[in-house]
C-alpha cells in the first residue's frame, strides 16, 4: 500500500500540493485526476522519490520512499517525458534498468518489443513519441515492481496501443498483483481501466473512492418541477451538487444511492422525473464545480 | 540485489555511457607521456652527451636525464589532470541538469550517496587508470633508453621516488579541481551556471585578492609589496591553486616532496580538495530534484556571487575610466563604477535566472550592490579609513622596523623587517608623528606641494625631497602593519636618529665575522677605476678589517649611513648578500687594519704620484651664454654655483643674477652620468692644478669612490674632477660641494 500522509510540496511561492492525504491500495488499478496544475505529476514524483516533500510523508509498504532504496525498489516510475540516452538503444535501457531492478524480467522485455514490434538495436532518437512511449511501458512492466507509477502514459499512444497496454496492465495485475497508478488528466481514458480513483484539484485532494461506488453513488436526475416550492423541497431533501434550470426542466447532479433517491422523488412527486448515470468527466466535473471550480464560465 | 552488487553494477552502467570520456582521457595520457617521452629522445640523447662529456657518473646522468624527462612530463600531465577533471566532473552529474534524467536517476532504487559515490569514483577513474597505464607504457620507453644497463638501484630508486611523487601531484591537482568542478555543478541547475560558478569558485579569490591589491597600489601613498593575503587568495582559488603548485613542483623536481614548501602546498591542496569534496556531497544530499534545468537555485549563493561579482567589476570600471582619463577621472571613475557593477550584476542575473528579462529583476540588490561599489571606491579614493595618516597612540606602539636599501651595505638583506626590533620609544615615535603628519599634509595639500606652497600659491614651485622608508610597526596587542612611509627632508634628524641607532647598525651594516670564511678569496678593493680582486686574503685578515669596520661603525655611523663623509675605498665582500664596506677617512681603525693588512696604497694617494688634477666647469644651460662672449664675473658665477662655493651670496642670490647657469638638477645629472656639459667644454672651461702644493692640498678633499646608494635626504653633493697619475694612468675622483677653497674659484674667471 502506498500511504500518503499529510503531504504538501512548494516550488517557491508556488503551492503544488497541500497537506494532501491518500491510500494506494494493492491490486487494482488507480486513476489520479485533476485540473491543469493540480498537482498530479508532482505528486507522482513524490510518490516515486524524487522530490523530497515539504511536509508529510509518503510510505511504501510501511517505508519512507525518499531516499529509500527498499521502498523506491517496489515502484517504476514513468514520467511524462521519459529520458532516454542520447544516440542510446532500447538496448542501453535494459541493461540501465537491469542493473537497478533485480527483478528485471529480461525475457518477457524481449518477448514484448517483439508484440510491440519495437527493434532492440534502433536508437531511440529514432522512435516516434508513441514508440518511445511504447518502450516505457515496457521496461516498467518488466521491471518486476509491485506499483508502476505512470505520469501521461496514455498520450500520444493510438487507440490500439492504448487498448495493448490496458490489457497488458490487466495481465499483470491477474499474474502477478500489480499496481498500475496513472495521472491523467483523459478521464475517458481512465474510466474503463481505473477502479479507484482520486481526484485532485488546487493541490489538494478532493476524494479518493472507488470508481463504482462513485458511480453508484452519484446520478443525473431530470426532472420537470411545477413550482419553485418543488426544487426548494428537493434540494432540502437530497444532496444536491449542481442545479440547472431551463424553464420547469431542472438537470440536478444529486449524490446518494439510487434507491434513496427514488424514495424522495416519490415523496416529492414531480411532474416528470429520470435519473441517467454519470460519465467521470461529468462527476469531475460535478465535483469540482462544487469547490468552486466554475467549468461554465471557461466555457462560456 | 545486495548493496555492493548493485554499487558496481551501477558503476558498470555509468561508465558504459561514458566511454567517449575514457577513450578522451587515454589519448590526452598518451601524447602527455609514451609520445612525450618518444619526441624527448633526442633531446635526452643531446643531454646524455653533454653529460658523459663533463664526467657525471651514470647514477647522477639517469639522475639528471630522469630530471629533465620528469620535468616535462608532470607540467603536462597536470595539465591533462586539470582538463579531465574539469570534463570528468561536468559529466559526472550531468543528469542533475535536465528534468527528465533527473526524474529517472532519482527513482531509481539507489541512495543519494551511493549514487554519488558512483558517479564520484567513475569521473576519478576515467582519469587516473588512463594515466598509471601510460605511466607505466612512458616507464617502459625510459627503460628501452637506459637498455645499456646503466640504470643502478640507486637510481631505479630515486625514479621510483620521483614518479610516485608525481602520481602524488597530479592526484592532488586532480582531486582539486575536480572536487572544485563537482561543488560548482551542485549549485548549478544547468551547464552555463556550472561553467560560471567554476569560473566564481576556481578564480574569485584570486581576482578579489587583485583588485583590492590594486586599489591600495593605486590609492594608497604608503602601501608597500607587503599586502597580507596572498597565500590565502591562492588557496581560495582552487583552479589557480592547482596551476600553481605544479610549477612549483616542476620547478623543484629534484627534491619534490621532499621539500617542506612543497610538501606543505600539497598538505594544504588536498585539505582544500576534500573540503570541496565534502561540500560536493552535502550540497547533493540536499539538493532538491525540481533544481534540474533553472539557473541557480540558491538565493544566497547567487545573490553572494551576484553582489561579489559586480563591486569587482564595479572596481575594475572604476580604475580603467579613471585611468583612461587624464582629466576628470572621478567623474569618469564614477561611470566606469557604475558600468562595470550593472553590467556586472545584470548578466549575472540573466544567466542565474536562465531569462534575457531579468536583467533588471533584482533592482534593490543592484541599488544596494552600486552603492557599495561606490563606498569601496570613494573609500580608497579619499582614504576615509586613514589608511596612509593610522598613528597608534604612543602607549600602543611596541617597537618598529625599518629598512631602505640606500641605508644598508648590502645588497640582500634576508627579511630585515622581520629581524629589526626598535623599541626606543623616543626615537620611533617621533618618527612615526612625522611622517603621518607629512602624509595628511600630502593628502591635504597634494603630492607636489606642501601646506605652505599652498598658503603662497606656489605649488609645486618648491619641491621637497623625500626618502620612501619601508616600516613595519608592531603593537602591543601583537597585531602588526606595514607602510612605505614618506620621509621629508625637513625630519631628516628624526629619521638620522633611527638609522644610527645600535639595532639598526647592528641588523644592516655591522659584518658577521664569519663573512670571512664565506668571503675567501673573493674580496674586491675598489678605488676610482682600480680595482684589486684579493685571491688569496687570509681569514684572519679579513677578520681583523671586519672587526676594525665593525668597530668604527658603532662609534660613529653617521658618515656611513648618511655617505656624506670623505669616501677613500670600497672593499667588497662576495658572499651571498654581496657586502659592500665603504672606507671613510674618519674610519681610522679600518683604514690602519687596511693599511696593515698590506693595502695602504689604496686608502690614499700620495700627492707625488700625481701629476696634475682638472677641475672642470659645469655651464648648466649653455642657451644662456651661447652666441656671446662670456665675461669674467659670469664664469666666476658658475664655478661658484658648480663647486658650491658661494662666497658672500646665497645660492638663490646667485641664480637669480646668472640665471639657470650650474642649474642644480643639471649638475647632479653631469655628476651621476658622466658630465656631457665637461666632455663638450672647451680647454677654456677647465682648470689645470699642476703645482704639488695644490694638489697635495686638493687631494686633502679628493673623493676616488662615488657612494653606490645616494638617499634623497643625506645625499652629498659632488663634482667630479679628473685626476692624472705620474704614470700616465687618468681616473675620475669627486670633490664634495663646497669644498673647493676660493682662490681656484677666482682663477677661472681668468681662463
Amino acid at each position: 500500500m502506498i500511504e500518503i500522509r499529510n503531504v504538501s510540496k512548494s516550488f517557491g511561492e508556488i503551492k503544488a500540493l497541500d497537506r494532501v492525504s491518500a491510500a494506494i491500495g494493492e491490486g487494482h488499478v488507480f486513476g489520479l485526476v485533476g485540473t491543469n496544475g493540480a498537482g498530479k505529476s508532482t505528486l507522482m514524483r513524490l510518490m516515486a522519490g524524487v522530490l523530497r516533500p515539504d511536509q508529510g510523508e509518503i510510505l511504501v509498504e510501511g517505508q519512507p520512499v525518499y531516499d529509500h532504496p527498499g521502498a523506491k525498489g517496489q515502484l517504476f516510475y514513468l514520467s511524462d517525458e521519459q529520458h532516454f540516452f542520447k544516440n542510446g538503444t532500447s538496448k542501453d535501457m535494459l541493461r540501465l534498468y537491469s542493473a537497478y531492478y533485480p527483478g528485471f524480467d529480461r525475457a518477457k522485455w524481449r518477448e514484448l518489443m517483439e508484440k510491440f514490434g519495437l527493434d532492440p538495436g534502433r536508437k531511440v532518437n529514432t522512435f516516434s513519441k508513441g514508440m518511445r512511449k511504447q518502450l516505457s511501458v515496457i521496461c516498467g512492466i518488466c521491471a518486476g515492481t509491485r506499483y508502476l507509477l505512470c505520469d501521461e502514459t496514455f498520450d500520444g499512444l493510438d487507440p490500439v496501443m492504448r487498448q495493448a497496454v490496458k490489457a497488458l496492465f490487466v495481465r499483470e495485475m491477474e499474474e502477478r498483483g500489480l499496481t498500475p497508478v496513472i495521472a491523467s488528466h483523459n478521464l475517458r481514458e481512465l474510466e474503463d481501466v481505473c477502479e479507484c480513483v482520486g481526484l485532485l484539484h488546487k493541490g489538494g485532494i478532493l476524494f479518493e473512492k472507488d470508481l463504482d461506488d462513485m458511480k453508484l453513488n452519484i446520478h443525473k436526475l431530470q426532472c420537470i418541477v411545477s413550482g419553485e416550492e418543488m426544487l426548494e423541497r428537493m434540494k432540502a431533501e437530497l444532496e444536491v451538487l449542481t442545479v440547472e434550470r431551463r424553464g420547469s426542466l431542472c438537470a440536478l447532479t444529486v449524490r446518494g444511492s439510487r434507491e434513496d433517491i427514488e424514495a424522495c422523488m416519490a415523496g416529492i412527486s414531480p411532474v416528470f422525473y429520470e435519473m441517467l448515470p454519470l460519465s467521470l468527466e461529468e462527476i469531475f466535473i460535478s465535483e469540482t464545480e462544487v469547490r468552486g471550480y466554475d467549468v461554465k464560465a471557461l466555457i462560456l | 540485489m545486495t548493496s555492493k552488487r548493485l554499487f558496481f553494477n551501477a558503476m558498470r552502467e555509468d561508465l558504459r555511457h561514458r566511454t567517449w570520456m575514457i577513450a578522451l582521457s587515454f589519448l590526452a595520457s598518451v601524447l602527455a607521456q609514451p609520445v612525450m617521452c618518444l619526441m624527448s629522445w633526442n633531446e635526452l640523447t643531446v643531454y646524455r652527451e653533454y653529460l658523459n662529456a663533463n664526467g657525471f657518473s651514470p647514477e647522477r646522468q639517469v639522475q639528471e636525464l630522469l630530471l629533465l624527462y620528469g620535468r616535462n612530463t608532470l607540467g603536462l600531465c597536470g595539465l591533462v589532470a586539470i582538463g579531465a577533471a574539469v570534463v570528468a566532473g561536468l559529466s559526472a552529474f550531468r543528469f542533475l541538469f535536465h528534468k527528465s534524467s533527473v526524474d529517472l536517476y532519482h527513482s531509481l532504487p539507489i541512495k543519494r550517496r551511493t549514487l554519488f559515490c558512483v558517479c564520484y569514483l567513475d569521473g576519478l577513474l576515467i582519469w587516473f587508470v588512463p594515466f598509471l597505464v601510460c605511466l607505466g607504457m612512458a616507464a617502459a620507453v625510459m627503460g628501452s633508453f637506459f637498455r645499456d644497463g646503466s640504470v643502478t638501484a640507486g637510481a631505479a630508486g630515486g625514479f621510483t621516488v620521483t614518479a610516485f611523487s608525481c602520481i602524488l601531484m597530479c592526484l592532488a591537482v586532480f582531486l582539486l579541481v575536480y572536487n572544485l568542478v563537482l561543488a560548482a555543478v551542485m549549485l548549478s541547475g544547468n551547464a552555463l551556471n556550472a561553467l560560471v560558478n567554476i569560473v566564481v569558485l576556481g578564480f574569485g579569490g584570486i581576482c578579489a585578492w587583485s583588485v583590492g591589491y590594486m586599489f591600495f597600489e593605486l590609492y594608497m601613498d604608503t602601501f608597500g609589496s607587503r599586502f597580507w593575503g596572498a597565500w590565502g587568495a591562492t588557496y581560495a582559488s582552487p583552479l589557480f591553486s592547482a596551476m600553481a603548485m605544479l610549477f612549483r613542483a616542476a620547478d623543484e623536481m629534484k627534491v619534490m616532496l621532499w621539500h617542506g614548501e612543497v610538501l606543505r602546498i600539497l598538505l594544504i591542496n588536498l585539505g582544500i580538495a576534500a573540503a570541496l569534496g565534502l561540500c560536493a556531497w552535502i550540497l547533493y544530499e540536499k539538493r532538491p530534484s525540481e533544481h534540474a534545468e533553472q539557473g541557480m537555485r540558491s538565493r544566497v549563493v547567487s545573490t553572494a556571487v551576484r553582489a561579489l561579482c559586480a563591486v569587482g567589476g564595479g572596481m575594475c570600471g572604476w580604475v580603467l575610466f579613471g585611468l583612461l582619463s587624464e582629466s576628470a577621472a572621478v567623474v569618469w571613475g564614477c561611470f566606469g563604477a557604475a558600468l562595470g557593477t550593472v553590467l556586472a550584476f545584470g548578466v549575472l542575473d540573466v544567466i542565474f535566472r536562465m531569462d534575457f528579462k531579468a536583467f533588471f529583476s533584482h533592482k534593490i540588490q543592484m541599488g544596494v550592490t552600486l552603492a557599495l561599489t561606490f563606498l569601496l571606491c570613494f573609500g580608497f579614493y579619499q582614504d576615509w579609513l586613514g589608511y596612509d595618516a593610522y598613528l597608534p597612540d604612543r602607549d600602543e606602539v611596541a617597537e618598529i622596523a625599518i629598512y631602505q636599501y640606500c641605508f644598508t651595505n648590502r645588497d640582500l638583506l634576508e627579511e630585515p623587517l622581520e629581524k629589526m626590533s626598535l623599541q626606543d620609544m623616543d626615537l620611533i615615535y617621533p618618527y612615526l608623528e612625522s611622517v603621518t603628519a607629512w602624509q595628511k599634509e600630502k593628502d591635504a595639500y597634494g603630492q607636489s606641494g606642501s601646506a605652505e606652497d599652498a598658503e603662497t600659491g606656489e605649488d609645486g614651485a618648491r619641491r621637497v625631497a623625500t626618502q620612501i622608508i619601508e616600516t613595519k610597526v608592531t603593537l602591543k596587542n601583537g597585531r602588526t602593519y606595514y607602510r612605505d612611509y614618506s620621509v621629508p627632508e625637513q625630519d631628516k634628524e628624526v629619521l638620522l636618529a633611527l638609522l644610527t641607532s645600535e639595532e639598526y647598525v647592528r641588523q644592516t651594516y655591522l659584518v658577521d665575522e664569519g663573512a670571512a670564511e664565506n668571503a675567501m678569496g673573493r674580496m674586491t678593493l675598489s678605488r676610482g677605476e682600480s680595482q684589486l680582486a684579493v685571491g688569496n686574503a687570509e681569514p684572519e685578515t679579513l677578520r681583523s678589517i671586519i672587526r676594525a669596520y665593525n668597530q668604527d661603525l658603532t662609534e660613529n655611523p653617521e658618515n656611513a649611513v648618511t655617505r656624506q663623509g670623505r669616501l677613500l675605498l670600497r672593499v667588497t665582500l662576495n658572499t651571498w648578500d654581496r657586502i659592500e664596506m665603504e672606507i671613510y677617512d674618519d674610519m681610522s681603525r679600518t683604514v690602519e687594519a687596511l693599511k696593515q693588512a698590506g693595502y695602504g696604497k689604496w686608502v690614499a694617494v700620495e700627492a707625488s704620484d700625481v701629476a696634475s688634477v682638472k677641475l672642470e666647469l659645469l655651464y648648466g644651460d649653455e642657451d644662456y651664454f651661447a652666441g656671446r662672449p662670456v665675461t669674467e664675473e659670469e664664469r666666476i658665477a658658475a664655478a661658484r654655483l658648480t663647486y658650491g662655493v658661494y662666497g658672500e651670496e646665497t645660492e638663490e642670490e646667485l641664480r637669480a643674477r646668472y640665471g639657470t647657469a650650474g642649474d642644480l638638477q643639471d649638475t647632479r645629472q653631469a655628476e651621476l652620468g658622466g658630465a656631457s656639459a665637461v666632455e663638450e667644454g672647451t680647454e677654456k672651461d677647465s682648470l689645470l692644478i699642476t703645482e704639488p702644493e695644490e694638489i697635495g692640498e686638493l687631494l686633502q678633499w679628493v673623493e676616488y669612490e662615488y657612494p653606490n646608494r645616494s638617499s634623497a635626504l643625506f645625499s652629498q653633493e659632488r663634482v667630479r674632477v679628473t685626476v692624472t697619475l705620474r704614470d700616465g694612468r687618468v681616473f675620475p675622483a669627486y670633490l664634495g660641494k663646497g669644498r673647493l677653497p676660493e682662490k681656484y674659484i677666482y682663477r677661472f674667471g681668468q681662463l
